[in-house]
């Protein structure tokens, strides 16, 4: 058993995360909704740390470092499809997984051309075709898709599921932090809001559920490397805890920061909206959790007890 | 690199504990709480024979009676054990961390009366620390050690004591310090429970009989050697021992287990069940393996010698929690079926029932929630401990 990171890998997130922070950090993705040098200056920054030579593909070593990579890259929001482009089936082709039936790509201008698969694995050339112009979705655009023949891999569709999970989990700690900055410095009846039982009760449970979070991030990217059966259901649980939990906790950081939430001048109120598109691409909690609940009928969920005990499942 | 397999040899251990359990224990077993006396001797009776193997003390030293086993193979033990009811009854106190914390505080004739009998499943222990009036603020408590010539006298009252009626000794918290001297002022005593002064009431229970007690301490005597560790020095030994004793207790396995246990007695109506109470079942099994892997962190930073304080609290959190959203769970799937005992034909003999009793429970014993909150808050935010 090995729970935690290699040190390598530790080091890469901070090296990351200090890069990121040199090139602006999170004002990186304020300025990208009215500038579009900024993604490129985000995608110069991350070029600079070896983006281009990870091949998450290759093993388990080189995926740790692209989540730990788009971990880093959700707690800035960083403007720049990050695990599209570490799933590139060609160079300048990143690859996405969207609902065939309303197909929207996250900071799709990065490309021209993307390769798109749904979670059943039909795959599609797409090709970004109008912004959705929504404040809570600043950089996503619908596509038009173009049937492929084959089928993406089970391991590129766990990957991207586990992937975004990760960056999820990075928008979900930054969230905390903020609040944690926040409540403690704002004082209202004369102390400071962390002086709230409550209040701290709620940071506590937030904290309880990225801890889980990150842990579970780590055992489905282990597992889409060991687990030889096809299917998704580790990469599908990730996502639907991730959902969970980025969800909720983005709820009480942006509630603990009052009427600062929504001003684009508190970090706070971006990374609510920025995150939008992974809480929401290419599938709700909902239909998540019905795809979860049929893969697991169908292929179980890996435990001590999940076999019958007469199996004697070790 | 990340691994999360648990090794050959705790696989093989897994398998042997739940051929043990099979053989040993009749398939309506649901632990040593019952009103037939015979579950707590069959579990008195199981403890010798897992000690017999090296089995009760896995990850003990062997200079105190333990096998050397690693803290993977102890988690194995403890997944397995309250999986299956806890067929080592009221064993898992002394094992999880009376002897821990004798092994670190003890003098060496405190080790040498203490740990062998409970190494060999012959003693039973309980936790004298809560008080009517100090539940979780656990260090006002006011159970009084006073200096009498050569000796301590003890007067006070704890309560819900797990196991006081059935046990041999007691660890025993009380005040040594001035009446407000908080945790700085607290010292503990291995006293015998049958020592003159000692007067155990059951409380009755939803948890079932023998489970909780009163006791009332009428000038105890306890000598210097009874003390572990220093005068007024037992908060720190309390804490590590609570620290311990929050991932004792692997809640997550029993649900799992249960989980699944539902799974298969319902199979032949499994999809004739709402597709949302079966995502519902879905999504506590994602609550179970992240309760298990913020369990196995623990472990991994124990067996590093790190602090867990923090760590210990989120997996407690999350353990207690997913024990009532898998109660729940179980409940809307069984519908009325859920509410039979098992004398009227309980699905898998009532140990759905049964969990769903102690799964209220989980988020108050060993220290409640809002406590374990406090420990995760103090350390997020910086601040100081209280009290």
């Amino acid at each position: 058993m090995r729970i935690e990171l290699p040190e390598a890998a530790l080091d890469f997130g901070r090296v990351a995360d200090s890069a990121l922070r040199g090139a602006g950090g999170i004002d990186l993705a304020r300025d990208a909704e009215s500038d579009p040098r900024a993604a490129a200056k985000a995608e110069e920054c991350l070029a600079s740390i070896g983006l281009y030579d990870i091949d998450p593909r290759d093993g388990l070593d080189d995926a740790v470092a692209a989540a730990e990579l788009c971990r880093v890259g959700g707690s800035h929001a960083v403007p720049f499809p990050l695990a599209g482009i570490l799933l590139r089936t060609s160079p300048g082709t990143p690859f996405a997984l969207v609902d065939a039936q309303h197909p929207v790509i996250d900071h799709a201008l990065a490309a021209g051309t993307w390769t798109a698969a749904t979670l059943a694995g039909d795959l599609f050339d797409a090709e970004p075709v109008t912004a959705v112009d929504s404040k809570i979705a600043p950089f996503a655009m619908t596509a038009k898709l173009r049937p492929l023949a084959g089928t993406a891999t089970v391991l590129d569709r766990r990957l991207s599921l586990v992937l975004g999970a990760y960056h999820l989990l990075g928008i979900g700690q930054r969230a905390l932090k903020l609040a944690i900055g926040h409540t403690k410095v704002r004082k209202q009846f004369g102390q400071p809001l962390s002086d709230f039982q409550m209040i701290r009760h709620s940071l506590a449970d937030q904290s309880v559920g990225l801890e889980g979070l990150d842990l579970l991030c780590r055992f489905s990217l282990w597992s889409t490397f060991t687990d030889s059966s096809p299917s998704l259901v580790d990469a599908l649980s990730v996502r639907l805890e991730a959902q969970r939990v980025v969800k909720h906790t983005l709820r009480v950081a942006q509630q603990l920061h009052g009427a600062s939430g929504f001003a684009d001048e508190y970090d706070i109120s971006i990374l609510v909206r920025h995150a939008q598109p992974g809480l929401r691409l290419p599938t709700d909690r909902g239909t998540t959790l019905a795809l979860l609940r049929t893969a697991i009928e169908e292929y179980g969920f890996a435990g001590p007890f999940s076999l019958t005990e007469e199996q004697g499942a070790g | 690199m990340l691994d999360f397999t648990m090794g050959e040899s705790a696989a093989e251990l897994r398998g042997r504990l739940r051929r043990m359990v099979a053989e040993f224990f009749p398939a309506d077993f649901l632990g040593a709480f019952t009103d037939d006396p015979a579950d707590l001797a069959m579990t008195q009776q199981f403890s010798r024979k897992l000690a017999g193997e090296g089995l009760l003390t896995v990850a003990w030293p062997r200079e105190f009676g333990g096998s050397d086993g690693s803290v993977w193979e102890q988690t194995v033990v403890r997944e397995e054990m309250w999986a299956h009811h806890e067929p080592r009854g009221p064993q898992y106190m002394g094992l999880n961390w009376v002897g821990p914390a004798i092994m670190a505080y003890g003098t060496a004739e405190q080790k040498a009366l203490h740990l062998p009998p409970i190494a060999t499943g012959d003693a039973i222990w309980c936790q004298g620390f809560s008080e009517p009036e100090s539940g979780s603020d656990l260090a006002s408590l006011q159970t009084r050690a006073t200096r009498v010539g050569d000796h301590w006298e003890i007067t006070g009252q704890k309560i819900w004591t797990s196991y006081a009626g059935m046990a041999g000794w007691c660890v025993l918290a009380a005040r040594t310090g001035p009446k407000d001297s908080g945790r700085r002022g607290i010292s503990l005593f291995l006293i015998p429970m049958d020592r003159e002064g000692i007067t155990v009431r059951p409380v009755r229970a939803m948890l079932g009989p023998h489970h909780l007690n009163e006791c009332f301490f009428d000038s105890v005597v306890a000598t210097d050697g009874e003390m572990l560790g220093e005068v007024d020095a037992g908060w720190g030994v309390m804490r590590t021992a609570l620290a311990h004793e929050r991932v004792g207790i692997a809640r997550y396995a029993r649900c799992e287990r249960l989980l699944w246990l539902l799974r298969d007695v319902l199979r032949h109506e499994w999809t004739d069940h709402d597709e949302g109470v079966r995502n519902d079942w879905a999504s506590a099994l994602v609550q179970v393996r992240v309760a298990r892997l913020l369990a196995y962190r623990v472990v991994e930073r124990q067996e590093g010698n790190q602090m867990v304080d923090l760590e210990a609290s989120q997996a407690r959190i999350a353990a207690t929690t997913c024990d009532q959203q898998v109660a729940e769970v179980v409940s809307q799937l069984l519908g009325p079926r859920s509410l039979l005992g098992p004398a009227a034909g309980a699905p898998s003999h009532g140990a759905f029932e049964d969990h769903w009793r102690y799964a209220q429970a989980a988020t108050v014993a060993s220290g409640t929630i809002e406590i374990q909150r406090e420990i995760v808050s103090r350390e997020l935010l910086g601040r100081p401990a209280v009290g």
